[in-house]
C-alpha cells in the first residue's frame, strides 16, 4: 500500500511538472523592426525597438488610450500611454537583452519613447542603451527582445533590423530565431552562467539580431 | 480477456496510431522543441490571419469576410487545442482515472471547451459591455475565474483519491452490463451510477468555468471593430475546433486506459484494484496539476495587461 501511494506520488508529481511550465503560450503578437544605431567612431551604442502590436492588444488596450472618450485614439492619446507602458516595462528591462561580447544583459538604460496610432494597431518605439559602445569590428555583438512571460509573441518579419548611423554601410544585421542558442550568437566563448539574463519561456522562441560590420 | 468490444475498437485504433506516431517521430530525432516551434508558428499564422479575415469583414455585410474568419476560428481552435494549455492535461487525467465511460469521456471534453467559450461571452458582453467593467478589470476578473477553477481541480483530485482509497466499490465497469442490472435495482449500482455523473457535472464545472483566453481577446477586438455577433460566432467556432481536438485526446486516453486495464487485469477483483489504483494516481496528479497551473497562474503581473 505505501509503495503503492509513493509511486500514485511520483506520478502525480511528473504530470505536474510536465504541465506546469507548458501551460503559457502567446495569445497576442508584435510586429518588431529595430534598428542598431552606430556612433560617431563606429561602435554600437544604442539599439532603437519599434513594435507594433496587434489588432488584438491594440482593441484591448483602445479603452485606457482613448482618454478624450471620443471612440479614436489620437496620435497625442497614443503617445501618453505609451510613456506610461514605457515605464512599466523597465523593471522587465525593456523587453530586449543585449549580447554583446560573450555577456548577456538586460539594458538598464533607454529612452526616447514614443507613440503612435496607425490604422487600428498601436505603434511604440523607444531606444535602449548598451552600458558601453561595442565595436562590431572586434566584438560579437546582437539582441533579441522578446516577453520573457511569453504572453506576447515578438517576431522580426524579414529584414526587419537594419544598422544606422555611420558607416552603417558596412555593417548588416542578421536575424535568426533561437536555433543555436543566443549565447553562442554572441561569442563562441563560454557563458558565465551565473550571469543569467531574463529568462524564461519567450525567450526559447525570441528572434536574435546579430550586427557585424567589415 | 475477451476481445475489445465494438466500441472501444476505433479509439483503440487512434490511440495506437498516435502512439505509434509519436514513437516514430522520438526515433527519428524529432527535436520536441521543433514541434512546440511548429505548433507555435502555425497558431500564430493563424491569428494573423483571423485578425486580417475580422479586418476584412469590417464594414458591412462581407459575407466571404465572415466565412474565413469562422473557419480561422475552428483552426484555430484546434491548433489552440493541440498545443499547451486549455485544460487538456486536466480533462485527460481526470478520464484517465475518473471516467470509465467513452462517451461521457468524450462528452466531457466538448461540453467544457463549449462552456469555456461561453464564460468568455458572458464575460465581455455581460461583464464589460452591460455592466461596463473596465477591459483591464474584466481580464483580471478572469484572471481570478482561472485560479478558483485551479484549487477546484486540485479539489476534485483530492475527492477522486479519496473516494477511491477509502469509498465503497463504485458501480459495475461495462456498461453493458451495468444497465440492465442497474434497472434491477441494485442499489449499490444505481447508487455508484449517480455518483458518476455528479462527478462528471462537477468536473464539467470545474474545467468549464476558466474563460477562454483567446476568445476573450478575439472578442474585443469584435467589439472595437462594430462586429460583435461575428466575433461570438468566431469564438463558437473556436470553441469547436477545441472541442474536437480535446475530445479526440479524451477518447485516446480512455481507449489506451482500457487496453492496459484488460491486458494486466484478470479476474474482476483484479480489475477493480487495477482502476482504484489509477483514479488514486489520477486523483493525486489533479492535486499536482491544480497546484502547479495554480502557481503559474499567480506569476508576476504582465507588466503590459
Amino acid at each position: 500500500m505505501l509503495r503503492n501511494s509513493l509511486a500514485a506520488l511520483g506520478a502525480a508529481a511528473l504530470v505536474a511538472v510536465s504541465t506546469g511550465a507548458a501551460e503559457a503560450h502567446p495569445h497576442v503578437w508584435i510586429d518588431m523592426r529595430s534598428a542598431a544605431l552606430l556612433d560617431a567612431s563606429g561602435r554600437i551604442e544604442a539599439v532603437r525597438i519599434e513594435w507594433t502590436f496587434d489588432r488584438f492588444y491594440s482593441s484591448f488596450a483602445i479603452e485606457e488610450l482613448d482618454t478624450d472618450r471620443d471612440r479614436k485614439v489620437s496620435d497625442a492619446e497614443a503617445d501618453r500611454w505609451v510613456r506610461t507602458a514605457f515605464d512599466n516595462i523597465a523593471e522587465t528591462g525593456y523587453f530586449a537583452e543585449l549580447l554583446v561580447d560573450g555577456r548577456n544583459y538586460p539594458p538598464t538604460k533607454a529612452e526616447a519613447p514614443v507613440g503612435r496610432w496607425q490604422d487600428g494597431r498601436l505603434f511604440m518605439s523607444f531606444v535602449v542603451r548598451l552600458d558601453a559602445p561595442a565595436d562590431p569590428r572586434k566584438v560579437a555583438v546582437g539582441y533579441m527582445s522578446y516577453d520573457p512571460l511569453f504572453y506576447i509573441d515578438v517576431r522580426h518579419p524579414d529584414g526587419g533590423a537594419t544598422v544606422e548611423g555611420p558607416g552603417s554601410e558596412a555593417c548588416s544585421a542578421a536575424l535568426g530565431r533561437s536555433e543555436p542558442s543566443p549565447e553562442t550568437v554572441a561569442s563562441a566563448a563560454a557563458l558565465d552562467k551565473t550571469e543569467t539574463a531574463p529568462s524564461g519561456l519567450g525567450r526559447l522562441f525570441a528572434d536574435y539580431v546579430k550586427v557585424t560590420c567589415r | 480477456m475477451t476481445a475489445l468490444a465494438g466500441r472501444w475498437r476505433l479509439p483503440v485504433l487512434l490511440a495506437s496510431l498516435a502512439a505509434g506516431v509519436a514513437v516514430a517521430a522520438w526515433a527519428a530525432g524529432v527535436d520536441p522543441d521543433a514541434v512546440a516551434r511548429w505548433l507555435q508558428d502555425g497558431r500564430l499564422a493563424l491569428q494573423h490571419r483571423l485578425s486580417d479575415a475580422m479586418a476584412g469583414a469590417r464594414g458591412g455585410l462581407d459575407l466571404a469576410g465572415a466565412a474565413a474568419a469562422l473557419g480561422i476560428g475552428f483552426g484555430y481552435g484546434v491548433l489552440h487545442a493541440l498545443g499547451p494549455g486549455h485544460g487538456k492535461a486536466v480533462v485527460s487525467t481526470y478520464v484517465l482515472g475518473a471516467e470509465r465511460r467513452m462517451r461521457r469521456a468524450m462528452a466531457l471534453a466538448v461540453a467544457s471547451a463549449l462552456v469555456q467559450g461561453v464564460v468568455a461571452v458572458v464575460l465581455i458582453l455581460g461583464a464589460s459591455e452591460l455592466l461596463g467593467m473596465t477591459r483591464r478589470a474584466t481580464f483580471e476578473a478572469a484572471d481570478w475565474i482561472e485560479r478558483g477553477s485551479y484549487v477546484l481541480v486540485a479539489a476534485l483530485g483530492l475527492w477522486i483519491a479519496g473516494r477511491a482509497l477509502f469509498g465503497r466499490a463504485p458501480a459495475h465497469d461495462d456498461c453493458a452490463v451495468c444497465a440492465p442490472v442497474g434497472r434491477l435495482s441494485s442499489f449499490s449500482v444505481q447508487d455508484g451510477e449517480l455518483r458518476d455523473r455528479r462527478t462528471w457535472w462537477a468536473a464539467l464545472g470545474t474545467i468549464g468555468i476558466r474563460p477562454c483566453s483567446g476568445a476573450l481577446l478575439v472578442l474585443v477586438l469584435g467589439e472595437s471593430m462594430d462586429l460583435r455577433w461575428l466575433a461570438v460566432a468566431v469564438v463558437v467556432a473556436m470553441s469547436l475546433g477545441t472541442a474536437l481536438a480535446v475530445a479526440g485526446l479524451a477518447g485516446a486516453v480512455a481507449g489506451l486506459r482500457e487496453v492496459v486495464v484488460r491486458a494486466l487485469g484478470g479476474d474482476a477483483a483484479r480489475v477493480e484494484l487495477l482502476r482504484r489504483g489509477l483514479s488514486v494516481v489520477a486523483g493525486l496528479g489533479l492535486v499536482a496539476l491544480g497546484a502547479a497551473l495554480l502557481v503559474a497562474a499567480s506569476g508576476p503581473k504582465h507588466p503590459l495587461m
